[in-house]
């Protein structure tokens, strides 16, 4: 009973630890261009990526399997979070500028 | 003798019941985008994307293009927000005045006078956007209000795809379209350079390459494009001239009498491009050959052969790349070399065997707050004189002079309060030095135009 409460809480620490530890990494989105081409994260950081152009954009992130997860249009200005909590390599697209690439590995 | 100055009103606005059409012609992309609930976006590619003129084109008005319409372009106008806009419909319309230094002989064109002529130059109709997710299309049907002509205009399906090459990005894909250098993303090549509109009622100079317009609506074809770590960009195309009947069909004249292509006409193309800071540089070239029957007539064992062969440069600089409104530097230059061995036209005509002809242009503008965009430029064609072949006083193919513009587009901005419809205003003064050969009566042809361009989506 008491190595089960112990185990537990050591449990919740490491949680708490992981939580404390991720990381949110901001992307700007400028001249229809990210601002990095790659980016490396841990399992469960985030990326923010910030409209500084005038105009809106629509970010996908694509998984391996090639399922696209769309975080909707991003007015002049807006940012948006997108949290990784699986590892794998992410492409990052805009559905409006195709030029708009970038690659996401998350460890 | 210059002939006395001409100053009646004619052309479409000649007679108070086609006036009324004409005005009508003109008004009818913003009649349309004006219907509430009905229009939203100017032209169609803007209402698929959510994004102003301005974000694809110099000076918030076609053609003109910037990296991102390059990309679009390139990337088979399928890109878009995601959302559901039905149809790719749009529409626009051109009216001019065109003034031009001296009288014409007779009509600048049927139904209209020597001089001082009021036209609705075309209105247009078009498909341009996605069809599917994969494949889509800029294909336009246009009335010349100057021929009087309903006719299939400049037209490119493609579809698009990318993967991975050697570790960098490639975009590949193939095009069917109806013109060479109509599916090019630079606006140094024929069909999309400057100037984007002018006048169908002053004179024009004879001699021109035959990738320089020649073949535009005479033929149909397709191939394959691709575009390498967005640095490498190649393209082969090969087309097959139109029968009478098609050209007929598709309301491309005059008809008879014309020059006919006999069989394959290969075209390529190779660019690179790069951007540095907020420079954007492009090199390339381009050309095509192609056998043809002068005048549509067989000469048993002999064809003209015609063989182009291009350098194209561009380049951009942009003050604010944020923005899409930020003040733009633009250029263009071409230099297209044809060699000609004229076998049926010596036959025919007793035109020499062998001809040259070079072309030139290359044009600088600055675009202001993409509202006010000045444009300067020089063009020369210098070619073998030819009495027989080029049917100028002199024989000679040369012409050279400059063209001068200025072009007002209020709208297709971010904050512009009208996001549904978009209108260009330009006046444009053709100045030549020498024009078909002559260099001492070519001030006759200057001529002053000025146009009134609107676009609006369905």
């Amino acid at each position: 009973m008491r190595f089960g409460t112990v185990a537990a809480a050591a449990a919740s620490l490491l949680v708490v630890a992981a939580t404390v530890h991720a990381t949110t990494t901001t992307i700007e989105q400028s001249g229809q261009q990210f601002s990095e081409k790659s980016a490396t994260l841990a399992t469960g950081d985030s990326i923010t990526f910030a409209n500084h152009d005038d105009v809106t954009h629509n970010i996908n992130v694509i998984n391996d399997d090639d399922d696209a997860t769309d975080l909707g249009l991003q007015k002049p200005g807006e940012n948006l979070t997108f949290k990784f909590d699986k590892a794998g390599r992410f492409k990052v697209r805009c559905s409006i500028h195709p030029s708009m690439k970038m690659t996401v590995n998350v460890k | 003798m210059r002939a006395p100055p001409d100053r009646r009103r004619s052309g479409c606005f000649a007679r108070p019941s086609t006036g009324v059409l004409c005005w009508l012609a003109l008004l009818l992309p913003l009649l349309v985008a004006l219907l509430p609930g009905n229009a939203r976006a100017v032209p169609s590619f803007a209402q698929q994307t959510g994004q102003p003129c301005a974000a694809c084109h110099v000076g918030a008005f076609g053609p003109q293009l910037k990296q991102y319409g390059r990309d679009f372009k390139l990337n088979g106008y399928v890109a878009g927000d995601g959302k559901s806009h039905g149809p790719p419909l749009a529409v626009s319309t051109q009216l001019s005045f065109t003034h031009t230094n001296n009288a014409q002989p007779g009509p600048a064109a049927p139904d209209f006078a020597p001089n001082n002529n009021v036209a609705i130059d075309q209105t247009s109709g078009y498909y341009a956007g996605r069809v599917t997710p994969w494949l889509g299309a800029f294909a336009q049907v246009t009335y010349d209000g100057v021929a009087k002509q309903l006719h299939i205009d400049n037209t490119d399906v493609r579809s698009s795809h990318d993967t991975d090459l050697f570790d960098e990005d490639l975009v590949y894909g193939f095009t069917a379209n109806n013109s060479p250098t109509v599916s090019d993303l630079w606006n140094s090549t024929p069909v999309w350079g400057f100037p984007y509109n002018s006048s169908k009622l002053a004179p024009t100079p004879l001699a021109a390459t035959l990738i320089d317009g020649g073949l535009g609506q005479r033929v149909a074809g397709g191939g394959t494009y691709m575009m390498w770590n967005d640095l490498v960009y190649a393209e082969v195309d090969v087309y097959r001239g139109l029968g009478y009947d098609v050209l007929n069909a598709t309301g491309i004249v005059p008809v008879a009498g014309t020059d006919k292509t006999r069989g394959l006409i290969p075209y390529w193309r190779l660019a690179l491009q790069q951007n540095f800071g907020r420079s954007y540089v492009e090199l390339g070239t381009y050309g095509l050959s192609a056998s043809v029957e002068p005048g549509g007539i067989d000469v048993p064992g002999a064809a003209d052969w015609f063989t182009d062969s291009a350098l194209d440069a561009n380049y951009q600089f942009v003050f604010n790349p944020k923005s899409v409104t930020s003040d733009m530097i633009s250029a263009h230059a071409t230099v297209i070399h044809e060699d000609a061995s004229l076998k049926a036209s010596a036959a025919l005509v007793g035109a020499q065997q062998t001809h040259e002809l070079n072309t030139f242009r290359a044009d600088v503008s600055y675009s202001i707050a993409a509202t006010v965009t000045p444009t300067i430029q020089y063009f020369q064609t210098v070619g073998t004189t030819d009495a027989t072949y080029w049917g100028t006083p002199n024989g000679s193919a040369n012409s050279n002079g400059m063209i001068a513009e200025i072009a007002f587009v209020p709208f297709g901005k971010p904050d512009s309060f009208i996001s549904w419809g978009n209108i260009r205003f330009a006046v444009q003064y053709i100045s030549y030095f020498t024009f078909n050969g002559s260099s001492h009566a070519a001030a006759a042809n200057n001529a002053l135009y000025f146009s009134v361009w609107a676009a609006a989506h369905f």
